[in-house]
């Protein structure tokens, strides 16, 4: 299991471009490592350029990473959360510091995953 | 017999008239790296800096508190300050973060703390002042078209 949690990925599936080139769009890997050894499979949520501003906008800075982002102003689109086996990874990006990382959880869990009123 | 040029060899300063100059640095130098290495003086500046922190861990957490009497135009007036204020510690934690918070546990549990606080406000506040808000978002729609076509790949 080469991939971890907090591990930012690029998955083989591009977006097609009106151009006919392929834009590679970011995943975060936000599963459990326990959760992602069995049978290789990963939780994670989409990484955007959007500049758009909602209740779904997690903003991200090149500090909340080990090494510098490959574009300013992106955010992780909290509600777009997919899953994926691991040979749809392409390659490995960069990694998400740990508190950061636990505060983008704290806010899907918020947005997605909390229990709405009866 | 002693020639006047030799008066001038036994001169030992002659040659190296900026010794003293030289010798008053060196102990200015001394000086202050005696006194970075003094423990006590270490801990007194760190004790000084932890206060500080102290107090903006306090204004964190009063913050926090008042969140939820603001109504949407409160809030939407107030969040670019909170957003400023999050990526300004995000840069300051991240300062202390490559220098491992001087080995001082107390600052980095502060200091995470005082994040942690400013990452809830921040949160809370977009979510009043933003609740409502649903743009014709096209790169939204892309990346659900993606995320789905990926995630039904990875079940054939």
């Amino acid at each position: 299991m080469p991939y971890s949690q907090r591990d930012l990925i690029y998955l083989k599936e591009d977006i097609l471009l009106p151009d006919g080139k392929d834009l590679p769009h970011p995943v975060l890997i936000i599963s459990s490592n326990r959760s992602n050894r069995y049978e290789n499979r990963y939780t994670g949520v989409m990484m955007s350029a959007t500049s758009s501003k909602d209740k779904f906008s997690f903003q991200c800075a090149n500090e909340m990473f080990e090494s510098p982002l490959p574009k300013a102003g992106c955010q992780f689109r909290t509600y777009i959360v997919l899953g994926f086996n691991e040979s749809q990874i392409a390659k490995f990006l960069n990694r998400m510091k740990a508190i950061h990382f636990e505060m983008l959880l704290e806010e899907i869990k918020e947005t997605v995953f909390i229990m709405d009123s009866k | 017999m002693v020639s006047e040029n030799l008066i001038y060899n036994v001169d030992p300063f002659y040659g190296n008239r900026l010794l003293d100059v030289k010798v008053f640095f060196l102990n200015v130098f001394s000086f202050y790296k005696k006194l970075f290495s003094i423990k006590s003086f270490k801990t007194g500046i760190l004790t000084y800096f932890n206060n500080d922190l102290g107090k903006v861990l306090i204004m964190t957490e009063g913050i926090i508190k008042i969140l939820a009497e603001l109504d949407k135009q409160q809030a939407k007036k107030v969040y670019p300050s909170s957003e400023k204020a999050l990526k300004h510690f995000i840069k300051i934690y991240h300062s202390l973060e490559k220098m491992k918070f001087f080995d001082n546990e107390i600052m980095e549990e502060t200091c995470s703390a005082i994040l942690r606080n400013l990452y809830k406000t921040e949160s809370r506040l977009r979510h009043i002042a933003y609740d409502d808000i649903h743009e014709n978002n096209n790169e939204d729609k892309r990346l659900n078209e993606v995320a789905t076509l990926i995630s039904i790949n990875s079940v054939l």
